[in-house]
């Protein structure tokens, strides 16, 4: 009886080293390679490793992007002007009493009619041609006139001259764009003495 | 503070370097509000006439003054701005506009003087600011052969002002 369980013990033990060897051929023990936790070989030195975001080429691109757009951005619309030489006004300007200027020269008498051209913008928007033109029309009829008559390349039996004066004349209660656009029509047809009339009523406040 | 799996010994510290980027959030806002407050001052929301031609110029890189006059009902003109300061629509806001021109002038004689009025604006109202400009010109003393103003528009075809 005591002979069997011996030999039950060896055979036990002769079974578990065999085992143990077998698992050793295959490259240690199975249990260890599965252990939870245990820190790799490539993060085996650091223990809370921190991870930065390099932001400097962002910030490069941006400052890149920004000087471009501050380049090439035109601030405000897209405006345009009409330079224009308004009469130089001698007199001095009013005082803020409300006292009127000095008024301005008279007109010669005998100045010709024809030293000039008037253009008279009315309220509606349609406008008036003085002397030699003298009549009434619309402000696309104007414009093609003026266009016409403008001795030059295209067009060598004009009336005027491109430096002939041309003034422009608003009443009162015309709008601004109708004013504009005369000045824009003359200008556009290639003259280069185009201005608003000299009014000889006083400045300030206008009614 | 749970344990990433990846490490098990702690969690893992990412940092963002937001400092400069803060630095540059500040410095956009700083420019945008200066341009901004200098766009403001300058231009006054008006729906300026426009041009059937192609005629007019691209303004300068001169340095310039900008006269609007500011537009009421009825087509007149409530005020005349000249940067951030206001002038009344009478003969004593004319005359003061026209000093304040002058002075302007008188400093840099080279500067040149733009007017922005609303298209339904009344030639009776813009023409003081013109008449401002020309007797700014004699008030300053400046030996200028000529009086030049420029008249702000919109090109044909072009957006809105």
């Amino acid at each position: 009886m005591a002979d069997a369980t011996a030999a039950e013990d060896r055979a036990r033990t002769l079974g578990a080293l065999e085992r143990l060897a077998a698992t050793a051929r295959e490259g240690g023990p199975a249990q260890a390679r599965t252990l939870p936790g245990r820190p790799s070989r490539r993060r085996a030195r650091g223990v809370g490793t921190t991870l930065r975001t390099n932001l400097t080429p962002m910030i490069d691109v941006v400052f890149l992007l920004l000087i471009f757009y501050m380049a090439t951005t035109r601030w405000g619309t897209d405006e345009r002007v009409i330079a224009m030489d308004l009469a130089r006004r001698t007199a001095q300007a009013p005082a803020a009493d409300g006292a009127a200027p000095a008024p301005a020269p008279a007109r010669d008498p005998f100045a010709l009619d024809d030293e000039s051209l008037r253009i008279e913008v009315l309220a509606d928007g349609s406008v008036r041609a003085g002397t030699p033109l003298g009549r009434t029309m619309r402000l696309t009829e104007l414009r093609e006139l003026l266009a016409r008559e403008c001795r030059g390349v295209g067009s060598p039996g004009g009336m005027f001259e491109p430096s002939f004066p041309i003034v422009v004349a608003p009443a009162e209660d015309a709008p601004w764009e109708a004013a504009v656009a005369v000045l824009d029509a003359a200008t556009a047809a290639g003259y280069r003495n185009v201005g608003f009339e000299r009014r000889t009523a006083p400045a300030g406040a206008a009614r | 503070m749970r344990a990433s799996r990846i490490h098990s010994r702690g969690p893992a510290h990412i940092e963002a370097q937001l400092t400069p980027l803060i630095d540059m959030a500040f410095l956009l806002i700083v420019f945008f509000v200066l341009v901004g407050q200098v766009a403001s001052a300058e231009f006054v929301e008006l729906s300026l006439p426009r041009t059937a031609s192609d005629a007019p110029g691209r303004p300068g890189d001169a340095q310039r003054l900008v006269v609007n006059v500011v537009p009421a009902r009825d087509s007149g003109a409530a005020a005349y701005r000249l940067g951030r300061r206001e002038f009344g629509p009478d003969a004593g806001g004319l005359a003061e506009l026209a000093r304040t021109l002058a002075e302007a002038i008188r400093a840099k004689p080279a500067l040149e003087v733009n007017v922005r009025a609303d298209r339904a604006t009344a030639y009776s109202w813009v023409r003081p600011a013109m008449d401002a400009v020309s007797d700014a010109l004699a008030l300053s003393g400046v030996d200028r052969s000529r009086v030049r103003v420029r008249l702000v528009v919109l090109p044909a075809g072009g957006g809105d002002g």
